[in-house]
């Protein structure tokens, strides 16, 4: 059984403690947030133990896994931490907001032994998986052009994080990755990336980048936090014998409709897209364990998160300079 | 406008110069519909093609185009392989003819520009066909912009994806472009026209992937406007014979107060018929074409402006022939901004 902390309690951390509570081979035992209220929430709903300091756990010689799921800006400290205690990591994406850092990071993990995971989600999605299968059996001939969207409100974080560059490394390091990671998957390197993003003080922010890739497909990646509406995600791929398309709007199997019956007053229709063995969270941490165990080698490697964190830099880099950058 | 309007005055009497293209045939209907107008004869320098338009709608077959400008009509619609706008708009305006081209307007800016001074000269109309300004989910937004429903815009992604259209559409020497030229031109045009402003630079990429033709299939463009918006467009000819629609023409509009999320031709019904191939989407809005002719019969009579004119079908030309350029030097590209009208 691989006892597990958590550390942080935000809407990741969650997520992942919801995900352990339905593996048979882990179970949480530390919930670690700076914010005690935050760590005892979401420590009751898997009977772990709530702290303030990472220590115990890390001191802990039953915990054989730590799973990062702070901002960005401290993922480097606290997988290092984790790593120098003996303790295999799992960290949510983005890896670091630095290619130093990443590479830091897994270098830590090597020399003490352990093993690192990165979640990079996406690839866990079901719809996603099966389009990367169908791009990479040929079944769609030669691909040309690919669309990648992700839309939805401005994230709300712990201290606004989201907000300050230094921390969150902003939208195109943050969203645009999840898609920048997926091209990345499906066609290999990139050759170069036109970008632009605004921003505004609402808050919100949008990005576009447009992809060459070396293999010559050429894709165009949205990225928004302007949309005042529920998080939604799109893609197409288009090649020389077919094309496929996904949106998350229209995939949903059920929406809860409430409001006033009586008198008509609109509610807030509410969508969901129920899974069971197919989660892509309780996927992605199903394969962390297994890869703990020797068992397999999980399909994001910290490599491949250094790959989509350099596309996100670059993409940055173009924004900024509002010139073409060559990877 | 009305149709009330139209009614009860000379007809406006129309030629139409070629059915290369085929909205040819949706503008003759067009023009079979408005009361206030009447197709007096085809020219097409091909006779079979222009034969069978001519018996399809009921109007007389010329074998010369001077021939149709010396008969008694008012105006021309040009519907000939791009390359040809030039010779033929001239010819027309020379003429005095008033002048709906199909976009684009022309293959180089340089062409285009002869065409807006002769027309100028010759104190003639002419409008360049952009029949998606005139449709009511594109008029619609365009007063949600104005209105200042989404707050100030501050970027656009647009698409506006066909099929790989085939015939003279490949043949460079006729249509003096791809999937670019073929599609930019619209939304190039429509984002003009939104944002009341004219395109600094665009950066591209531009290639043939898809299909085995000598000519542009896939591209993406990225427009920054002078006021700063960007935008981006997906010009390809990325849809397959098997999809339900020929292509789309779809913007998602972010404001700093909100967002539309415009889908032009999302007006359908959905058919799965065991007697055809496939599943089909069957368009139940308005007819845009039918919009675009009766605007320029309409400005014909009251002696106004088209919708689109000449110039804007210049400005748009320019950022499909900047997306070309900027593919080739693989960096963005600075519009001419002397320019203004």
């Amino acid at each position: 059984m691989h006892q597990v902390a958590i550390w942080g309690a935000g809407s990741m951390g969650r997520m992942h403690a919801d995900c352990y509570r339905q593996c048979d081979e882990a179970e949480v035992k530390y919930v670690i947030d700076h914010d005690m209220e935050k760590a005892r929430n979401i420590a009751a709903l898997c009977g772990a133990i709530p702290q303030v300091h990472p220590d115990a756990a890390l001191e802990d010689p039953k915990v054989d896994i730590v799973d990062v799921c702070l901002p960005t800006y401290l993922h480097r400290e606290c997988v290092e931490k984790a790593a120098h205690a003996g303790k295999h990591v799992f960290c949510e994406k983005p890896i670091a907001l630095t290619p130093n850092d990443a590479k830091a990071m897994t270098e830590t993990c090597k020399q003490n032994n352990v093993k690192f995971g990165i979640g990079h989600v996406l690839r866990y999605f079901p719809e996603y998986e099966m389009a990367h299968d169908m791009i990479t059996s040929g079944r769609l001939g030669e691909i040309g052009v690919v669309r990648m969207s992700r839309t939805g409100p401005f994230p709300k974080g712990w201290g606004n994080w989201y907000l300050d560059d230094k921390r969150s490394g902003s939208l195109l390091l943050d969203l645009s990755i999840h898609d920048f990671d997926f091209l990345a998957w499906c066609f290999g390197d990139v050759e170069r990336v036109f970008a632009r993003s605004v921003r505004h003080d609402r808050p919100l922010e949008y990005a576009v980048a447009i992809i060459r890739m070396k293999c010559g497909v050429i894709a165009h990646v949205e990225g928004s936090w302007a949309h005042p509406a529920q998080f939604s995600y799109k893609f197409e791929v288009c090649g020389s014998l077919g094309m496929i398309e996904s949106d998350s709007r229209k995939t949903q199997p059920l929406t809860v409709l409430t409001g006033d019956v009586n008198t008509g007053k609109q509610g807030v229709a509410v969508p969901e897209s129920p899974l069971k063995d197919k989660h892509p969270y309780l996927r992605e941490i199903r394969e962390f364990l297994a890869f703990v165990d020797g068992e397999t080698i999980p399909r994001v490697t910290p490599d491949d998160a250094l790959r989509a964190l350099e596309i996100s830099l670059a993409a940055l880099k173009s924004a900024k300079t509002e010139e073409v950058v060559q990877l | 406008m009305t149709q009330k309007g139209l009614a009860g005055k000379n007809r406006i009497r129309f030629g139409i110069i070629s059915f290369a293209h085929m909205h040819a045939a949706s503008y003759a209907r067009a023009l079979s519909e408005i009361p206030g107008a009447e197709l007096i004869g085809i020219y097409d320098d091909n006779a079979n093609r222009g034969l069978s338009a001519a018996a399809m709608h009921n109007t007389d077959y010329y074998d010369s185009l001077s021939d149709l400008l010396d008969a008694d009509i008012h105006a021309v619609i040009v519907c000939s392989e791009n390359i040809k706008h030039r010779d033929e708009v001239i010819q027309a305006a020379k003429a005095g003819k008033h002048i709906l081209c199909e976009k684009p307007i022309a293959t180089t800016s340089e062409d285009a520009i002869a065409m807006i001074e002769e027309c100028e000269r010759e104190g003639v109309i002419l409008a360049t066909a952009f029949p998606v300004r005139h449709a009511p989910p594109v008029l619609r937004t365009k007063e949600l912009i104005d209105s200042g429903a989404i707050g100030r815009v501050i970027a656009v992604c647009a698409t506006n994806h066909g099929r790989m259209p085939g015939g003279w559409f490949i043949d460079r020497k006729l249509s003096g472009g791809g999937a670019v030229l073929d599609h930019t031109v619209h939304v190039a045009d429509l984002l003009r026209w939104f944002l009341n402003d004219e395109v600094k630079t665009v950066y591209a990429e531009v290639d043939t992937r898809m299909h085995d033709i000598d000519i542009d299939d896939c591209g993406m463009l990225l427009m920054e406007f002078r006021n700063g918006v960007f935008a981006t467009l997906d010009p390809s000819w990325s849809r397959p014979t098997a999809y339900p629609t020929w292509g789309d023409v779809t913007m998602e509009i972010v404001g700093t107060e909100g967002v539309i999320s415009l889908d032009v031709f999302a007006q359908v019904l959905v058919e799965a018929n065991d007697s055809g191939p496939k599943v089909l989407y069957r368009n139940w809005g308005d007819n845009m074409d039918l919009l675009l002719v009766q605007d320029f019969v309409y400005a014909i009579r009251q002696g106004q402006k088209p919708a689109a004119c000449g110039f804007d079908g210049l400005k748009a030309l320019e950022v499909a022939i900047a997306a070309y350029e900027s593919a080739a030097k693989g960096r963005p590209v600075q519009l001419n901004l002397g320019q203004s009208h």
